[in-house]
C-alpha cells in the first residue's frame, strides 16, 4: 500500500529515550542519567555464589544502611565512563605539563635537601596506603548496590591506582638524592613503628565488608584527615623550605580527595533522607573508625616536627580535623553531636 | 645530571607490583578469603607481568581519545537518521537480541572483574582484570546510549533491562554471566577471559562485524570497532591467566581442563544466538554460521588454541565433536521455534523469505534440502498451528528450549536428565548435562522461567506480556510490524 | 501440581505442562489430543523412553508420571 505523503511531513521518533528512565526522580534525564541508571540486575538470579551461599548475587543486605530504591543516587560530578575519561585524561595533561615544568626549572633536582628530607618520611609510604585503598574500592564496586553507587566507587578505585602512580613518579623525580626512597618507603610501611598503626588500620579497612562502612571509613574519616594533612598543610612546610614543586603537584591529591568527599557526601545526605534508622548506623561508623584514624594517624605526625619545618602536628591534625571532619560529620550532616575526641579528651 | 636509568619493566613493576604488600595483621586467609577453595595452586604471584603494561595515565588518555571518536559517531548517527540506511530494518531484528544480551553481559562483566581484581591476588592480574572491569562499564554505557537511537525509532528495545532480566529467553544468557559471577575467582577469570573473550569473541566481533557493515549498520560497526580495542587487551589477559595457572603447579591442569571444558560448551550453546543472526536474520549475509565455526572454532580454537596447550596436559574440550556435528543444525533449530514464539518475544520473527532459501541451500545443501527446508514448509503451511501452544521445555543448564537433537541422529530430539536429591533435571545435550552432574547444588537453583512462570512467580498469566517488558507491537511477523511499514515508509519519505 | 514434559517426536520442543497428578488419564488425554491434535487412544507413548500404557481410570500418579517427567508421543 503506497503511503500517502502530507506536505510538511517529517520522520519523528517514536519515543526520546527508555521506557524505564521514567523511574528516575529526575526532570529531564541527561546522558549521564542514561548512561548509569537502572543497569544493575536486583531480580531473578540464577544460583547462589558458590564462595559465599548466605549472599544474592547483587545484595542488599551485606550493608547495615537500607535504602527503599537505591538506583536513584546521582554522583554530583555526574561522571560516566566517556565524562570519567575526558576528565582524568585532562586532569593527567596538566599534571604532565607539571613534571615538564618542574624538569625544565630542575624543580625537583634542586629541592632544598630539608624538603627531600621531609617528602622521604612520609609521601613513599602513602604509595601503599592509597594503594590498598584501591584494594578495598575493587570489594566496594563489586558489593555496593545501585549502579550509580558502584560507578563512583569503580571509578575512585581507578583514581586510587592512579594516585599511587602518581606518587611513585614524584619519588622517582626524587631519586637523585634519595636513591632509596621507594624501597626505603616500602620498608617504613612493613617495619617501621610510626606506621605500624596505620597499616593494621588499613588492613582492617580492607576487610570491612559492610561496604558502606567502608565508604564511610576512607571517604569521610581517613582521607579526610590525611589528604587535607599532607596535600595542604605540608604544603605550608614545603613553603616553609623554599619548595613550591611540592606545593604544585599537591592540588592534584586534593582533587581527587574531593571527587570522593563528594560523592560520599550525597550518598549520606541520600539515605539520612530516605529513612531515620540509617542515622545510628552512619553513626556507629563514624564512631567507631574516628578514633581508630586519629590513634593510626598521630604517630605520623612526627615528620610535621622535624627541626626544619618548625610545625607542630598536633595542631595541624587538630586544625584538618575541625575543618574537614567536624564540620561535615558533625555540622552539615548532624551525624553526630561531637566528636569523641572531644568527648573523652583523649583518645589515645 | 640524568636521572637514574631503568628499563620499562622495571618502571612498570614499581608503577604496579611494588605497591603491594603482604599484610601482617590481618591474616592472608582474611584477607584473600576464596584464593584457595578452588584448589589453584600458584607459588610466586610476582612472575606474572601484564603484558600492555597500562597504567592509569596512558589508559584514560587512550580511551579519552577513543570516546571522544565513538561519542562523536553516535551523535552523528543520530543527526543524519542513520537507521534509514540499513539494507532492512529486518537487521534490527538482530540488534533487539544483541541488545537484551549484550548490556546485561557487559554489565555483569563490569561486576565480575571487579571481584576478580580482589580477590587475585597476583598483581599484574589484579590490575590488568580492574582495568578490563573499567572496560566493561564503558561497553555497556556506550551500547546503551548508541541504541536509543534505534529506540527512538523502532519496537523492542525500549523496555531491554525487563527484557533481559525476566523474558523466558534471555535467561540463556542471564544464567551464563551470573554463573560465572556466581564461580570463584580463578574459574570466574577462566571463565569470561579466556572461555568468553579468547574462544569466542573473533566470531562474535568480526562476523558479526562484518555482518552489520554489509547491512549498513553503523551502530553495531561503531560499537563493534571500539569494544574491540579493548578487547584485544582483555583476550592477551585471558590467556596469561590460563598460561599463569597452568605453568605454576601441574596440579592445577585438571582443574583448568574441567573449566575449559565447562566454559567451552557454556559459551557455545550461548552462541547459538549468533548462528540464528548470521543464517537468517541479515537481510544481506556474509557468512554463515557454519563457516564462521569452522574457521574461527575449529581452525583457531580447537586446532590452535588448544593445540598450544597440549604441552601443560590440556585436551580439546569435552564434547567440541558435538559442536562440530552440530554446524549445520543449530541455526535452524533455533530460527524454527524462535518463528512460532513470535507472540511471546520483544522480536519480530518470520519465516525464511525466497532469497533466504536460495543462500541458505547454498550455504548448507544436502541438510538444507533434506531436513530444514522440508521442516520450513511444514510449518509456513497456512494450516499449521504457528504460535507455540505453552511454555517449552528448557534445558537446566544453557535454558534453551529443548530442540537439539541427538548428534548421530538429526531427526531424533536429544534428552538427557539426571536425578539429584529425588528430582529430576533436563538437558539439551551430554554437555550441559556433564556441567550440571559436576555441581548440582549450583545448578538446581538456576531460575528456568518456565516453572517460575507456571509457579506464579511472574504475576498473572494474562499480565506475562507487561512483565517482560514487551508491548504488543514488539512481536509478531516481521513483514506484519509497524518496523517494517515504518521503516519502508520513512524510506520512501526521506528519498 | 506438577509439572509434566510432553513431546511430540519430530515436534520439539516439547510442552512444559502444569498437570495435577490426581487426574484421571481420561481428562488428561483429552488436553494432549487437544495440543497435538491427535487421538490420545491411539498414540503410542513412552514414560521417558520405557513403554508408557494408559488406562483411563487411573490417575497420572497411579500411571507413574512424577514431577518433572516426560511423555514422549512416538507415533
Amino acid at each position: 500500500m503506497a503511503h500517502q505523503f502530507q506536505v510538511g511531513e517529517s520522520i519523528k521518533p517514536l519515543r526520546t529515550t527508555y521506557k524505564y528512565m521514567s523511574g528516575l526522580k529526575v526532570k529531564r534525564p541527561t546522558t549521564y542519567d542514561e548512561a548509569t541508571y537502572n543497569l544493575e540486575p536486583k531480580e531473578n538470579f540464577h544460583y547462589r555464589p558458590i564462595w559465599n551461599r548466605d549472599i544474592k548475587i547483587h545484595d542488599e543486605t551485606i550493608t547495615k544502611v537500607k535504602c527503599e530504591d537505591w538506583e536513584q543516587f546521582r554522583d554530583p560530578a555526574k561522571l560516566y565512563y566517556a565524562t570519567y575519561c575526558y576528565s582524568r585524561a585532562d586532569f593527567q595533561s596538566r599534571i604532565k605539563g607539571q613534571f615538564e615544568t618542574a624538569d625544565r626549572y630542575g624543580l625537583f633536582k634542586n629541592m632544598a635537601p630539608s624538603m627531600v628530607d621531609t617528602i622521604r618520611e612520609f609521601l613513599p609510604v602513602l604509595r601503599h596506603v592509597i594503594f590498598g585503598e584501591s584494594i578495598a574500592y575493587m570489594y566496594i564496586g563489586r558489593a555496593a548496590v545501585g549502579t550509580a553507587i558502584e560507578q563512583c566507587a569503580t571509578y575512585q578505585c581507578y583514581d586510587q591506582m592512579g594516585t599511587a602512580q602518581l606518587i611513585t613518579r614524584i619519588c622517582l623525580e626524587l631519586e637523585e638524592q634519595c636513591p632509596t626512597i621507594l624501597k626505603d618507603g616500602k620498608q617504613k610501611w612493613i617495619e617501621d613503628e610510626k606506621y605500624q598503626k596505620l597499616r593494621a588500620l588499613l588492613e582492617n579497612v580492607m576487610v570491612t565488608w559492610d561496604w558502606a562502612e567502608a565508604i564511610v571509613a576512607t571517604n569521610l574519616i581517613l582521607d579526610a584527615i590525611l589528604y587535607p594533612l599532607f596535600f595542604e598543610k605540608m604544603t605550608a612546610v614545603a613553603v616553609k623550605n623554599n619548595d613550591n614543586v611540592y606545593v604544585s603537584f599537591s592540588e592534584f591529591f586534593m582533587e581527587m580527595f574531593e571527587y570522593e568527599r563528594n560523592y560520599t557526601t550525597a550518598l549520606v545526605k541520600m539515605l539520612l533522607a530516605d529513612r531515620p534508622e540509617n542515622k545510628d548506623v552512619i553513626a556507629s561508623y563514624v564512631n567507631k573508625w574516628l578514633p581508630l584514624v586519629i590513634e593510626a594517624i598521630k604517630p605520623v605526625l612526627a615528620v610535621f616536627d622535624l627541626p626544619q619545618n618548625g610545625g607542630n602536628g598536633e595542631e595541624a591534625l587538630q586544625q584538618v580535623i575541625d575543618q574537614y571532619v567536624k564540620s561535615l560529620l558533625v555540622d552539615e550532616l548532624q551525624l553526630i553531636t561531637a566528636l569523641p575526641l572531644e568527648t573523652t579528651g583523649e583518645v589515645i | 645530571m640524568a636521572k637514574k636509568k631503568r628499563g620499562l619493566k622495571e618502571e612498570y613493576n614499581l608503577l604496579t607490583r611494588d605497591l603491594d604488600w603482604e599484610p601482617s595483621y590481618v591474616p592472608f586467609e582474611e584477607m584473600y578469603p576464596y584464593v584457595s577453595f578452588e584448589g589453584i595452586k600458584i607459588h610466586n604471584w610476582d612472575r606474572w607481568e601484564d603484558p600492555f603494561r597500562v597504567t592509569v595515565e596512558n589508559y584514560v588518555r587512550i580511551q579519552a581519545e577513543k570516546e571522544r571518536k565513538f561519542h562523536a559517531i553516535r551523535e552523528n548517527i543520530d543527526m543524519m537518521q542513520s537507521q534509514l540506511d540499513l539494507t532492512d530494518a529486518r537487521w534490527l531484528e538482530a540488534m533487539k537480541l544483541f541488545a537484551g544480551v549484550a548490556f546485561n553481559g557487559e554489565y555483569n562483566a563490569h561486576r565480575l572483574f571487579q571481584y576478580v581484581s580482589r580477590h587475585v591476588p597476583i598483581p599484574a592480574i589484579r590490575f590488568a582484570a580492574f582495568t578490563q572491569s573499567v572496560d566493561e562499564l564503558r561497553h555497556v554505557q556506550n551500547e546503551v546510549l548508541l541504541f536509543n537511537n534505534y529506540n527512538k525509532y523502532f519496537q523492542g528495545f525500549h523496555s531491554w533491562k525487563k527484557v533481559s532480566h525476566r523474558h523466558w529467553l534471555m535467561s540463556v544468557i542471564k544464567s551464563f554471566f551470573e554463573d560465572a559471577m556466581t564461580a570463584g575467582p580463578f574459574e570466574g577469570l577462566a571463565a569470561i577471559a579466556f572461555g568468553f573473550e579468547v574462544a569466542f569473541t573473533n566470531i562474535l566481533f568480526v562476523t558479526m562485524g562484518s555482518t552489520a557493515m554489509a547491512n549498513n549498520d553503523l551502530c553495531y560497526t561503531a560499537v563493534g570497532f571500539t569494544n574491540q580495542s579493548d578487547e584485544s587487551r582483555h583476550m592477551t589477559l585471558g590467556m596469561m591467566a590460563i598460561r599463569a595457572m597452568l605453568e605454576e603447579d601441574p596440579d592445577n591442569a585438571p582443574i583448568v581442563q574441567k573449566w575449559l571444558d565447562k566454559w567451552f560448551w557454556r559459551s557455545y550453546r550461548a552462541f547459538t544466538a549468533i548462528a540464528y543472526i548470521l543464517d537468517y536474520v541479515a537481510p544481506k549475509k556474509v557468512v554463515s554460521w557454519k563457516e564462521a565455526f569452522e574457521m574461527y572454532i575449529e581452525d583457531q580454537v580447537l586446532n590452535g588454541l588448544f593445540k598450544d596447550l597440549e604441552m601443560f596436559g590440556i585436551r580439546k574440550p569435552l564434547y567440541y565433536e558435538q559442536a562440530i556435528i552440530e554446524k549445520d543444525r543449530i541455526s535452524h533449530q533455533a530460527a524454527l521455534i524462535l518463528h512460532r514464539v513470535s507472540h511471546v518475544a520483544f522480536f519480530h520473527t518470520f519465516a525464511p523469505t525466497a532469497e533466504d532459501q536460495v543462500w541458505l541451500e547454498e550455504k548448507y545443501g544436502d541438510t538444507w534440502r533434506d531436513v530444514w527446508a522440508k521442516k520450513w514448509e511444514q510449518q509456513t503451511d497456512p494450516n499449521y498451528e504457528r504460535n507455540y501452544p505453552g511454555l517449552p521445555m528448557l534445558c537446566q543448564t544453557c535454558q534453551y528450549p529443548m530442540v537439539f537433537a541427538e548428534p548421530e541422529d538429526i531427526h531424533k530430539t536429544a534428552y538427557r536428565h539426571s536425578e539429584y536429591e529425588g528430582e529430576t533435571y533436563h538437558f539439551c545435550s551430554d554437555g550441559c548435562k556433564t556441567i550440571f552432574d559436576d555441581e548440582p547444588d549450583k545448578y538446581k537453583e538456576a531460575w528456568i522461567p518456565a516453572h517460575e512462570i507456571l509457579s506464579g512467580n511472574c504475576g498473572p498469566a494474562e499480565d506475562l506480556l507487561n512483565y517482560w517488558g514487551i508491548d504488543p507491537e514488539d512481536g509478531g511477523d516481521y513483514y506484519e510490524s509497524t518496523d517494517y511499514k515504518n521503516f519502508e515508509k520513512w524510506k520512501k519519505m526521506r528519498a | 501440581m506438577i509439572f509434566l514434559y510432553v513431546y511430540e517426536q519430530g515436534n520439539p520442543p516439547a510442552l512444559c505442562l502444569p498437570v495435577n497428578p490426581e487426574d484421571k488419564w481420561a481428562e488428561f488425554k483429552q488436553v494432549i489430543g487437544g495440543l497435538y491434535k491427535l487421538n490420545a487412544d491411539e498414540a503410542k507413548m513412552t514414560y521417558f523412553d520405557e513403554p508408557f500404557t494408559p488406562q483411563d481410570d487411573r490417575t497420572l500418579a497411579e500411571l507413574g508420571i512424577k514431577h518433572k517427567g516426560l511423555l514422549k508421543i512416538v507415533g
